[in-house]
């Protein structure tokens, strides 16, 4: 919310240093986001003026030859705005002058001198967009500088007001809060009002009584619309407001000035002289001022005439009823509509306005009246030739604005944790209007004024005394509690040991969103996808099933930006599921490109699938996961059929590994192989929790390696010529590796020729030549019998 | 003994001339080999008369001492000579790259988090964690934040059904919490979170750690002394801090927290808006309305509550200029951390 300081001033007993107020509002809960001078650099030449008279341009009918005085001397200006009006005033700024940083010049118009320019609220940098020419009534005379009324240190603040704080969106509102912080008294502008005895030819019809407690209408005639007062306008400005005719500038000054949001109809408009506030049939229809039209439901709170609506209730006027250029009649409308209709009602429509916006945060009652008031005395100021009725009020009897709540001391201070001094307590409650109705020895009861719609229990009493006495007025001290059990850290350290191996192995994380396009998110798994309802993006609406498609968009991000050696990995949550969601914790793996850097060491080669497949082998040694299978069943269809694996745990499959199908490379467009992997962190971590490390010993006697070179089948596993030697559970034979595998020049085609290196130890003794030859013997014996092979 | 003292002489001449251990090695072996000049003058003492043997065995003696240690100590010198050339010819540019493996990292996000995880583990925090699609109830409804209360704008929503939302905090988890266990409790709940807004200072996705303590007789001061502490352990013990009141529907009082601003020691700049102060967290004590939700006595029990932004302290901590630089996942970027 804007306030303008200089406005504010007029609400206050007490002349207020501008830093110290704008540093204790955010201190006590009203952030100051920014602070601005709105007429800082505003020309000095920039004048009053006065419209005498405006005729269409002879050749050129979108423009007007306007004749101006500046008190001293007529003038001619040629100008595009179509609102120009003789006898209004408006801003002229002569030969010279620069506005937005242009100069103004005389100016030929087909044959017209147009001598300066008169402005926009958009040329004095007052308003973003303007239709037409800033016009006003003034008592000032033409020829005035603007800076005398718009002056240049006026200072507006921006204020950020917390949802709970409805009471403060107004000038009095902020008055108020100032005044508890400085013993300064709120000054309310004036609001007293001469009545007509003359019943108001207005009836009002109140047929919801809790969406609406509180309904007063006044009603004025001898209305003359025009552009308000310079002195008006400029506090809609500074608030952010644009005025647009002297009765809604009025609804809008007083809803500033009082908090109340308060509406004026046409009353010719208003059929039979009846005003219903009643709930919205189904399918009734409503076109609103900002031209959008609703299809309603019983939901929605209306105002309406005898036949039609004339506002959504606390929301906005609809077009019919509202002020036009010939209203000569009006009725003003002062209610106190219920924050939750109010709400229901706007996010149904996603509709705001500044009106709707204080009445979900809630209204006061109690200074309805006062509004009223205030917006008729402003009137009779403005128009003094107008009439006013009596005012009308149906007042629901069960509303009940008095609360009360008992303040015990020692809870302030236990909650607060020093003693806080009772004098201040109550010194610091009363400056905010919160009254002591009783007061015991340790405890006082108070009445909490209607305004303060958030204090609703004692610790809201105690915030209060918390954020006068100031928050950096506290001490710092450390609570004392005591604790037993830690032991949902195991997670964290399996996620950081995770971490630390990857990245040690030279692999960077990375961190994508959880949300992928529904299209990709089917190319890698059939899993029903979880879905926003409400995305930012189609891109961004489908709850990722795979991480797969997260590394694939980092891996693109990077070739296409020269970044072609990819080794990435991230830790992230997959999701997926129908009536119950499932969430698990998966890690995917993406190398490309060279396994090194370029340069005079080191030999180059591309990352294939037994670098991945390494990673993942000395993953789960580091983790203590024994026994992972690598097979070739149910390998999907997004993968190298032929250079993929899927890993099994115990039989079970917890992820898989290899090169992306080319035909998955196409589709996102990348020229070089992806070598992927994907794993259930969930079941790794089970695996990793059950098995701890634990300690084998291990033979010192001396070690004897032999090697056997065999041909063999190409189809034939290799694993399965390991655990065929491992099946024979030999207490000698330590380590089974092989160290060569060659096909080719020399090698029958459809063979291949394998080294297998075996390390013979006995865990007692120096083994003999013979014993090692004895199972050596056997063991070749089985690989050539079983895998149909010869030596080489 | 004239031959003793002719042999003595040859060897001082011979030894003058000899440039590398090679031809040192020929000397040796000339002299005193097991054919060499001084063992063949041995085996000549059953010539020499008895009476003089003792003295010519005591002199040839003394030769071959003295050619073995000057030949030992040539043989040092030589050593050290040749030994300084062939380094001089394997000499190498050292000014190469060396062979280095690639370099990993570990996402700046995931870094700061385990950083600030680290520091409240030390003040014996537990961790706890919870999921990312959450029920409205515990992301709103049991944190004080009923349907259509205008708090709900402050936190734009993913929904993915009237009962379900992407989580916009991980306060949810400290609801999980305090309904699975009594006091008292001390907990952060570190994790990713969701908000349906996209601009060059929100991402839709980002990440939060919060915290929780509830026990008997727990303070605002506590949470002050415990705000400051984290703060200063952070960010370097001369991080100033400021508490603003400031209100969140779960805590009361509530406050925002701000630190000083490191780009300009408080003078006021562009990154601070020329406020001097720079917000990094939110914090309160316990709503009584939130404790009564899961069933703990607020007569019995006060606690605190905090949470902050993971990217938001990387940023001001790394200097990082931009929200987006997270998830482009630039390697040039995730290599400098």
């Amino acid at each position: 919310m804007k306030i303008s300081l200089s406005y504010l001033r007029n609400f206050l007993s007490k002349e207020l240093n501008p830093t110290i107020l704008i540093n204790d509002l955010t201190l006590r809960g009203f952030e100051v986001e920014g602070v601005s001078y709105p007429y800082k650099n505003i020309d000095e030449k920039i004048l009053i003026v006065e419209i005498i008279s405006s005729q269409r341009h002879p050749s050129n009918p979108e423009l007007n030859i306007v004749n101006i005085t500046d008190g001293r001397q007529d003038i001619t200006v040629v100008c595009g705005a179509k609102n120009v009006r003789s006898g209004a005033k408006g801003v002229w700024a002569p030969p010279g002058t620069k506005i937005l940083g242009f100069e103004i010049k005389e100016k030929n118009f087909n044959g017209i001198k147009s001598f300066g320019m008169l402005l926009s609220l958009e040329e004095l940098n007052l308003e973003e967009k303007s239709e037409g020419i800033w016009l006003f009534s003034s008592k000032k005379p033409a020829g005035t500088p603007i800076i005398d009324i718009l002056e240049k240190d006026t200072a507006i603040i921006d204020l950020n007001i917390t949802p709970n704080r409805g009471d403060a969106l107004s000038y009095i509102g902020i008055a108020r809060e100032l005044a508890a912080y400085y013993n300064a008294k709120v000054i309310p502008p004036p609001a007293e009002v001469l009545h007509n005895d003359k019943d108001s030819p207005i009836s009002i019809e109140v047929e919801n009584q809790i969406a609406c407690p509180l309904y007063q209408g006044t009603f004025a005639e001898g209305i003359n619309i025009k552009e308000s007062d310079i002195l008006i306008q400029k506090v809609l400005i500074e608030s952010g407001l644009r005025p647009i005719n002297n009765i809604v500038d009025l609804s809008n000054l007083v809803m500033l000035e009082t908090g109340h949001p308060n509406h004026t109809f046409d009353f010719s408009y208003i059929k039979g002289g009846r005003i219903i506030v009643r709930n919205a049939r189904n399918g009734e229809r409503i076109r609103l001022l900002n031209g959008v039209e609703l299809s309603l439901t019983p939901q929605n709170l209306l105002i309406c005439d005898e036949s039609s609506p004339l506002a959504l209730a606390g929301i906005m006027g609809s077009e019919y009823g509202s002020i036009l250029k010939d209203t000569k009649y009006i009725l003003l409308e002062c209610a106190i509509f219920d924050p939750i209709t109010i709400r229901l009602s706007t996010s149904m429509f996603n509709l705001n306005s500044e009106s709707s916006y204080r009445f979900a945060r809630g209204v006061n009652p109690e200074t309805v009246d006062y509004a009223t008031k205030r917006f008729m005395y402003l009137l009779k100021q403005e128009l003094p030739e107008t009439t006013i009725f009596k005012t009308t009020t149906i007042k629901n009897p069960n509303i009940n604005t008095k609360k009360t709540l008992r303040l015990h001391y020692k809870k302030v201070d236990k909650i607060l944790g020093r003693k806080i001094d009772r004098n201040f307590v109550d010194q610091t409650l009363s400056n905010l209007g919160i009254k002591i109705v009783m007061q015991d020895s340790d405890s006082i009861l108070l009445e909490i004024p209607s305004h303060r719609y958030d204090i609703s229990l004692e610790e809201d009493i105690i915030e209060e005394v918390a954020r006068i006495y100031g928050y950096n007025n506290f001490g710092f001290t450390l609570p004392h509690t005591e604790i037993f059990e830690i032991n949902t850290n195991i997670r964290d350290r399996f996620s950081r040991l995770i971490l630390r191996f990857l990245s040690n192995l030279g692999l960077n994380e990375v961190i994508n969103y959880s949300f992928i396009s529904d299209e990709v998110n089917a190319l890698f798994s059939s899993k029903k996808p979880i879905i926003l309802k409400n995305p930012i993006a189609q891109n961004m609406a489908s709850m990722r099933k795979s991480l797969i498609p997260s590394l694939i968009h980092t891996a693109t991000l990077n070739i296409n930006r020269q970044n072609r050696d990819i080794r990435i990995f991230e830790k992230g949550k997959v999701f997926f599921g129908d009536q119950e969601i499932t969430e698990n914790e998966h890690l995917g793996i993406l190398l490309s490109g060279k396994t090194h850097e370029r340069i005079w060491a080191n030999v180059q080669r591309d990352y294939d699938f037994f670098d991945i497949k390494g990673i993942i082998e000395n993953l789960l040694k580091t983790l203590n996961i024994k026994d992972p299978d690598f097979t070739k069943n149910g390998i999907p269809e997004f993968m190298h059929s032929g250079k993929s694996a899927i890993l099994t745990i115990d039989g079970q499959t917890i992820g898989l590994l290899g090169e992306l199908h080319p035909r998955i490379l196409k589709k996102f467009d990348i020229k070089q192989n992806l070598i992927i992997a994907e794993m259930s962190l969930d079941a790794f971590f089970e695996s990793f929790i059950s098995s701890p490390p634990e300690f084998k010993n291990f033979s010192i006697s001396p070690a004897i390696d032999r090697d056997i070179a065999i041909v063999v089948p190409k189809d034939i596993p290799s694993i399965e010529m390991i655990r065929e030697i491992e099946n024979l559970k030999s207490s000698i034979v330590e380590k089974v590796s092989i160290f060569d595998i060659y096909e080719g020049s020399g090698i029958e085609e459809g063979k291949k020729s394998i080294g297998i290196s075996i390390r013979y130890r006995s865990n007692e003794y120096t083994l003999t030549d013979e014993e090692i030859e004895k199972i050596h013997t056997k063991i070749v014996d089985i690989l050539l019998k079983k895998f149909y092979g010869k030596l080489r | 003994m004239d031959k003793i003292a002719s042999i003595r002489e040859d060897f001082i001449q011979d030894i003058k001339s000899v440039n590398n251990l090679r031809e040192l090695e020929a000397i040796r072996l000339k002299y005193i080999g097991s054919k060499g000049i001084v063992s063949q003058l041995l085996k000549e003492i059953s010539r020499v008369p008895i009476e003089e043997r003792k003295k010519f065995g005591a002199t040839v003696n003394e030769l071959k001492n003295f050619i073995e240690n000057t030949i030992s100590e040539k043989k040092e010198i030589l050593f050290e000579k040749e030994t300084d050339e062939r380094l001089r010819k394997e000499a190498i540019d050292i000014t190469l790259p060396g062979r280095r493996l690639p370099l990993g990292s570990i996402h700046p996000i995931t870094r700061t988090m385990e950083e600030i995880t680290d520091i409240f583990l030390r003040l014996g925090y537990g961790i706890e964690y919870g999921p990312d699609i959450e029920l409205d109830k515990y992301n709103f409804e049991l944190l004080n934040i009923p349907p259509l209360h205008p708090a709900r704008d402050m936190q734009a929503t993913f929904y993915i059904s009237d009962e379900l939302v992407l989580r916009t905090h991980t306060s949810p988890v400290q609801i999980r919490t305090m309904l699975k266990k009594a006091p008292p409790i001390k907990i952060i709940s570190p994790g990713t979170v969701y908000r349906c807004d996209s601009d060059a200072t929100h991402s839709p996705m980002f990440h939060q750690v919060e915290g929780l303590l509830v026990d008997r007789d727990v303070s605002f001061e506590d949470l002050r002394g415990t705000i400051d502490l984290f703060l200063k352990s952070f960010f370097g013990q001369n991080t100033k801090t400021r508490f603003r009141a400031s209100y969140f529907p779960f805590t009361e009082p509530s406050a925002e927290v701000d630190i000083e601003c490191q780009m300009c020691m408080g003078k006021g700049c562009n990154i601070c808006k020329n406020s001097g102060f720079l917000e990094v967290m939110g914090c309160g004590m316990v709503n009584p309305y939130v404790l009564k939700n899961v069933n703990i006595d607020p007569e019995e029990f006060t606690g605190f509550a905090f949470g902050m932004g993971v990217e938001r302290m990387a940023m001001l901590k790394y200097k990082i200029p931009d929200l987006r630089l997270f998830f482009d996942n630039d390697l040039r970027f995730l290599g400098q951390f």
